[in-house]
Order: C-alpha cells, then structure tokens, then sequence
C-alpha cells in the first residue's frame, strides 16, 4: 500500500495503444515515486483498481516498484529518532 | 503490499522510505479528525472496494466478483524528510471491515487507538486487534467537550490494559495534541525493541 510507484522517465506511451486513460494518467502521476494510495487517492479508483492497472503496466516496464523492505517494517533507531525529531518539529 | 513485485529497478534518485501508523477506535472517536488535524495535505481517501473473496490481490477475479461493497479509508501523509514520510491510515471502525485491518497492520510501525470516554467498550475491538498481533500501540483518551473527565487511571483499569501502554488525553482536532500522541508511539515502538530513542 505505501510501495512507491515510479514511472519510466519519458515513456513512450504511443507505443502501446490498447491502454486506457487511466493508464496513462497512472504513468503521469507516479512520476519519480508516489506511493500506491496516493495514487488511487488521486485517480479516484479503489487501490485494488489500481494495483490491476499497475501490474499492466509493470508487464509493459512503463513503471517500477519500490516494495518497502523487511528493514523498513522494522526500522532502525535512527530512522525512529529522525521521526521523533521531525514531528517535534512540526 | 503484495500485489506487485519488486523489480529492483532504481534509477538515481533514491526511493524515500514510508513508515504506515494506524489510527483506530471506534466509530466517531476521533480517527478522521486526528489525520485531518494532523496531516499535511487534504486527507486524502480512497474507496476501496471489499469482496467476499478476501484481498487476495494477485487474484484478478476478485475483481469480477459482484457482492462487492465500498468502504473509504481516510489517510494523510507528514514529511519528515526528503527520505522519510509517515503516512497515517484511520482505520474502518465497522466490525465487518476486520478483513482489511490487516492489510493495513502489515508492515506498521504502530497505532494510535482513540477511546472516546463516553463509548469506552467501542475501542476494546482495537486494542485486543493489536495485542493479539503484537503490533505496539498507545491509547489517547479523545477529550470531547461534553463528555465526562475520567481519570486516566480510571480508564487504563477499564480498558484493562498492559502498564507498558502508553496513555494520554488528548484533543484529536489539535494537531499539537496529535503529535505529542505520535512521539508517544514512536517512542513506545523504540521501547518495544528495547532501544529507547535518545532524548534530542
């Protein structure tokens, strides 16, 4: 749910005529990294919608995952103390 | 998420790292107003559609099914860093929803569970949720305007929760309020794993 979608940088969209809009506004709006609830935020799909979407284009290349690691789940203390410290400073 | 597979295609710029913190309760306790008064864009929702099949995502004929019903889930994002952002999600307060709790518990950091004094026993569901997964929580006593001051002694004995819980009053339409909670649970999370966050 929180994996970053990226896009293909300059992806020739042209070449492949059986997608749909959404598709496309998929590819546009994941840019350099967008988590995939933001993305079914901003398209307005349920994020099951738009995980179809993504492995369509996935198949294609036009799009990269970046599935958070094991390491993420279970950060480390700095990572921990850096969320601490920037919430205190909201 | 498991619908999608890593492919180890990075190019130059580094992928930031999202941390994911629940916020339960039961309905009306706060969940939606603690994410909108904390988080820094419009809360932003999503309308997922629930079927009977489960959230087997690689599965596509979920999708075809037809007794499908729609739920929204409330979330909202706070930048830490350009590397680091933590994403609040509210969790469905309706029994028939548990299915989806524990997509959004994969992979937590933690939660946040409100308890409204006045519906005390709507928060129960969340806490035995979380205690039976071992996902660490903090329990913030929402302080709404007409309800009864308890003591927060009186709730913990209530609740009958663990002395190791963290627990505060809190005023969920402030976000100053809402922070103090989350630093809570994020410290309570470094406690947890038995490496307290040193004191900036």
């Amino acid at each position: 749910m929180v994996a970053y979608v990226s896009s293909k940088p300059d992806p020739d969209l042209a070449a492949y005529p059986e997608l749909h809009p959404e598709h496309r506004l998929l590819v546009e709006l994941a840019g350099r990294g967008t988590p995939v609830v933001e993305l079914a935020a901003d398209l307005d799909l349920a994020v099951g919608v738009v995980r179809v979407l993504l492995g369509d284009l996935l198949s294609r290349g036009l799009v990269a995952v970046h599935q958070p690691s094991r390491a993420t789940y279970l950060p480390d203390n700095d990572i921990l103390k850096a969320v601490v410290d920037g919430l205190r400073a909201l | 998420m498991d619908s999608v597979r890593y492919d180890g295609e990075r190019r130059g710029n580094r992928v930031p790292i999202a941390l994911k913190i629940l916020v339960a309760g039961g309905f009306g306790a706060g969940k939606t107003t603690l994410v909108s008064a904390l988080s820094e864009v419009r809360p932003l929702q999503t309308e997922e559609i629930l079927t009977g099949a489960g959230i087997d995502t690689d599965d596509l004929s979920g999708v075809e099914t037809k007794t499908t019903t729609t739920v929204a889930m409330d979330f909202g994002r706070i930048t830490i860093n350009d590397d680091l952002q933590l994403y609040l999600f509210g969790t469905p307060g309706q029994d028939r929803f548990w299915f989806l709790w524990d997509e959004l518990a994969f992979g937590a950091l933690g939660a946040v569970v409100l308890a409204d004094t006045r519906r005390l026993a709507d928060c129960f569901p969340s806490i035995d949720y979380f205690e039976r997964r071992g996902v660490p929580f903090v329990v913030g006593v929402n302080c709404f305007d007409d309800a009864r001051r308890f003591s927060l002694g009186q709730v913990r004995r209530a609740l009958d929760l663990d002395p190791d819980v963290p627990m505060m009053l809190c005023d969920a339409r402030d976000r100053q309020s809402g922070k103090t909670v989350l630093i809570s649970l994020v410290e309570h999370v470094a406690r947890h794993r038995g490496q307290p966050v040193p004191v900036a």
